[in-house]
């Protein structure tokens, strides 16, 4: 492993030899902090290969550590599709280490829930407080009152082990507020939502509002800027002037939830123009009859009138979209839980590159080729068989004539307040929610606070006290990212890959890694059967055992791809290649009897977004580049490079309203209201106003950001799609005026 | 890369910012304020954005290593001065903490470190230079839209852009001979 010095060290390396042989000891050019060269101690350093959880795209990193403490973090350089950068958050990692306002031990609530007023507590006495409440609801009303939501990652395998083992079926993630209902048309169309894009390689790129340069998967932005660089297009759709709308070579502003109608407009004419890959679309594609019978209406001079996008624009876009055949791709996008027709166009996006036929192809969209089509799978701890659950979930995912499409790893996570307030089908009583925030992220604020009021247990287990953090009986310390070694991690993409996040430093406090905390929880619930492994160690030695690799050498790489697996495309060399997809026809599916059977459109369809009333303003939600969802705007360097959010609001209607750069403004829907300041930018659509997503926070415990911004999310309507059970945020008008 | 010490002439260091790569992201910032430990509330570089009525681009700011630098100039005590390669630098023991410097600046590239008592600003991480590695920006970019340049070196690349105008500085009318230059425009 490259041993990288720290500017702290550089003086002990040298003299080991290993960097420079010629460094003139002792001269500084530059001495910072002057106490700097007396720093200048004994301590090796070492550097830790691991995986960055500053977001949930997971990048390789190198941590460089020196008497204990974590000193600077750095991407892994052995990284191809990251080259050692990555961004303004995982560089800000030592911050939400060292951050004085982490929860370092368990705390108890002694004051109202929501008033942040804790008791420090042993592990021991907040495990007992969770397992004896838990017992008495399982007694009272069955294991299935309890709920349990996360953020997927790696280490959550031990809260979904614990649920499962205590008997519940109501297991939610975070995925229907952000991508459900891309991934519910992806397994519908393709039968997998493991599909990626080749995006370094795609000579013609298409987004529908996927801001890559700001919602920032560093892969992703890296390959379409080193593709822009060589002369490849990317063509951007957003109402708002973003960082992707300054790297597109064509930015095109259609009004908010009108992406649709630009896509099926795109379809019709390469349809009627045949610019189309004939072999492809009879080879793999099912329903193209239906699909050129459904979109036939769908002109450009129709998109026009909905998208405000001229007629001749959305032909251009189409024709060269068709002629960069088959490197060309429409992203199918991340965030997805933004308008009723949000599953219909993620739909269109996937028969757009249906018909240019970039399956499997380099520039193309691929199957991830995990372990297992490897022909092997990590392996696991030993456990007994767990419980068969025979309860009913209580938000109808995977139920027919419910949410049948929906996954039941991920559920609907917006259901929790349903539950417990109306109790239908039956009440949740009892919610562990781990690294996972549903008061900060869920819409209606006022109906999650009264649901969190009424639970008998609540449970946070995070980093941080946590807007919901704040409501919980018990908030459970986890140490953060680079205090603890998770189990092994699947980052497959054309080739199987694994990765290991390692503990660099020991846990601040008496945090503890997840491995542990539901190991020890389920010991007091009398549970502990299921955990039956020592440590983190035996769990990640477990796993490794079938692919003949041990923990040493995974260590020194923290990735490893098996030997003689190389990049795979399918229809790379053979264009009639065998693609095995998981449909009903086992064909890309342009049209879906499953869906005709299930009671959904079977067809590709326009539908409409609302209209704003008169005097009110649509309202849409980014991401920016510094911080993550709503887990990062507390972290000191983040929260100071992006301390709160803005409402953007165009010269017109903001000179209408009386309202000039930097004026409060109060933000309304019916009595809610949330204020904060205006920005007042030609950046945005005049009928149209944009905030970042993430601020508005409640928890006391978020001592820098707590009453900063606008909180968007308190002030919607919980809208769920039918058909993908995602939460519809874009569909909320706003009135604005200035405070 | 090649390594540079004190008294190395073979290198003439610049930064070169391809404007068509930077995305704006910031990495760089928080890279250069870990690495350099850069005081609360301060940073050596930051990140304009682009805006409608402003710059259509970003565009990364930082110190610019002048070669006739209105900092060095006005320096009473010569603590601040521009090594043979290139990077302008503060020597600590030598700074008296007058601020002309920060005033002097017409890139307002400089910031006062209260705790210390002294300016800082962009060193290019001559730590790190001087160790063979890249400035933390560079390094962390995300669009690999930095690069660092040698034009004492013949085939460096990113020298070559600023060789044949492509890469230009800032502001060049201030008459500074700034060392960051930007490509701009695709």
């Amino acid at each position: 492993m490259a041993i990288t010095p720290t500017r702290r060290t550089l003086l002990q390396v040298a003299a080991a030899g290993t960097a420079v042989a010629a460094l003139p000891i002792g001269v500084r050019e530059v001495a910072h902090p002057p106490a700097a060269s007396a720093a200048e101690a004994p301590g090796m350093d070492k550097v830790v290969t691991s995986v960055c959880e500053m977001c949930t795209v997971r990048c390789p990193i190198l941590v460089r550590v020196r008497d204990g403490k974590v000193v600077r973090i750095e991407g892994n350089p052995k990284e191809k599709s990251t080259q050692g950068a990555i961004c303004a958050r995982g560089n800000a990692g030592i911050s939400l280490l060292e951050d004085p306002d982490r929860v370092r031990t368990p705390l108890i609530r002694v004051g109202k829930r929501g008033e942040g007023k804790f008791r420090k507590a042993s592990w021991e006495e907040a495990y007992r407080y969770i397992a004896d409440r838990l017992t008495v609801i399982r007694g009272s009303y069955g294991p299935q009152a309890l709920g349990v939501g996360r953020r997927p990652s790696a280490g959550d395998v031990f809260l979904l082990t614990f649920a499962k083992a205590f008997g519940t079926p109501n297991i939610f993630s975070h995925e229907s507020s952000c991508p459900l209902g891309r991934n519910v048309a992806m397994d519908v169309t393709l039968g997998t939502s493991g599909v990626a894009i080749d995006y370094s390689k795609v000579d013609y790129l298409l987004s529908f509002g996927r801001n890559h340069m700001e919602t920032l998967a560093v892969p992703q932005a890296q390959g379409i800027v080193a593709g822009l660089a060589r002369g490849a297009r990317l063509v951007y759709l957003d109402p708002r002037r973003t960082p992707t709308s300054t790297a597109a070579t064509t930015w095109l502003q259609p009004l908010p939830g009108t992406d649709l109608a630009f896509a099926l407009a795109m379809l019709q004419v390469m349809v009627a123009e045949e610019l189309y890959d004939h072999d492809f679309v009879t080879r793999y594609t099912h329903g193209f009859e239906q699909l050129a019978a459904a979109v036939l209406e769908y002109t450009p001079e129709w998109a026009a009138t909905k998208t405000g996008i001229p007629a001749a624009t959305i032909r251009d876009v189409a024709r060269d979209f068709g002629g960069a055949r088959p490197r060309a791709v429409a992203d199918f996008g991340w965030f997805s839980s933004s308008y009723l027709n949000d599953f219909q166009l993620r739909r269109a996006i996937l028969a757009l590159n249906a018909l240019v036929g970039n399956l499997e192809v380099p520039g193309g969209l691929f199957l991830v080729k995990g372990l297992k089509g490897y022909g092997t799978e990590l392996g696991d701890w030993k456990k007994p068989k767990l419980p068969a659950v025979t309860a009913e979930r209580v938000d109808g995912a995977g139920v027919p004539g419910r949410f049948p499409l929906v996954p039941i790893k991920d559920g609907l996570c917006q259901a929790l307040p349903e539950s417990v307030l109306t109790g239908k089908p039956y009440a949740l009583k009892a919610y562990i929610a781990h690294r996972f925030d549903p008061l900060a992220a869920i819409p209606d604020q006022p109906r999650m606070i009264e649901a969190l009021n009424k639970l008998d247990l609540l449970v946070s287990v995070d980093v941080y006290m946590s807007d919901t953090g704040a409501y919980a009986d018990v908030i459970l310390p986890e140490c953060t990212y680079l205090e603890r070694t998770d189990p092994v991690m699947e980052a497959s993409g054309l080739a199987p890959k694994i990765r290991l996040r390692q503990q660099a430093v020991p846990p601040q406090g008496d945090a503890r890694p997840s491995w542990r905390i539901y190991k020890e929880l389920a010991g007091a619930t009398g549970l502990g059967d299921y955990f039956a492994y020592k440590d983190i160690d035996e769990i990640v030695a477990a796993q490794l055992a079938p692919l003949g690799l041990t923990a040493a050498e995974l260590e020194k790489s923290g990735q490893w791809t098996p030997p003689d697996a190389k990049p795979t495309y399918l229809r790379k060399t053979d264009p009639t290649a065998p693609v095995k997809l998981k449909t009903p026809s086992g064909k890309i599916e342009l049209f879906s009897e499953e869906l005709a059977k299930l009671g959904f459109e079977p067809a590709l369809r326009y539908m409409a977004p609302p209209e704003p009333p008169k005097g009110t303003f649509r309202m849409i939600q980014g991401k920016c580049a510094v911080h993550t969802n709503s887990a990062t705007q507390n972290i000191p360097v983040l929260h100071e490079l992006r301390p709160s959010n803005e409402l953007w609001i165009h010269p017109v209607p903001a000179g209408r309203l009386g309202i000039k750069d930097g004026d409060g403004v109060i933000v309304r829907v019916g009595k809610l209201e949330q204020r904060g300041v205006a920005k007042v930018t030609g950046d945005i659509l005049e009928g149209t106003v944009f905030t970042y997503h993430g601020w508005g926070r409640v928890s006391p415990g978020l001592s820098r950001v707590k009453g900063k911004g606008i909180g968007f999310n308190a002030l919607m309507p919980v809208i769920t799609d039918p058909l993908s059970g995602s939460l519809v945020m874009r569909e909320t008008f706003v009135e604005v005026s200035k405070s | 890369m090649s390594t540079a010490t004190k008294t190395d002439v073979r290198h003439q260091y610049a930064l070169v910012v391809d404007t068509n790569k930077c995305i704006g992201c910031e990495a760089c910032s928080v890279a250069c304020r870990v690495e350099n430990e850069v005081p609360d509330g301060h940073w050596r570089s930051r990140i304009v954005p682009p805006t409608s009525g402003g710059s259509k681009v970003p565009m990364k700011w930082s110190c610019m290593h002048c070669a006739d630098a209105p900092c060095v100039q006005v320096c009473p005590t010569k603590a601040t001065y521009r090594r043979p390669d290139g990077i302008v630098v503060i020597e600590a023991a030598k700074c008296v903490g007058c601020k002309y410097c920060i005033v002097a600046c017409p890139y307002g590239a400089r910031y006062f470190d209260e705790k210390a008592g002294l300016p800082d600003k962009c060193d290019l991480c001559v730590d790190r230079l001087d160790a063979g590695l890249e400035p933390a920006c560079v390094q962390t970019c995300v669009g690999r839209a930095l690069a660092l340049a040698d034009l004492a070196a013949p085939n460096d690349e990113a020298a070559a852009r600023i060789r044949s105008g492509e890469a230009r500085p800032l502001h060049p009318e201030l008459g500074t001979k700034p060392s960051v230059y930007y490509v701009v425009g695709k």
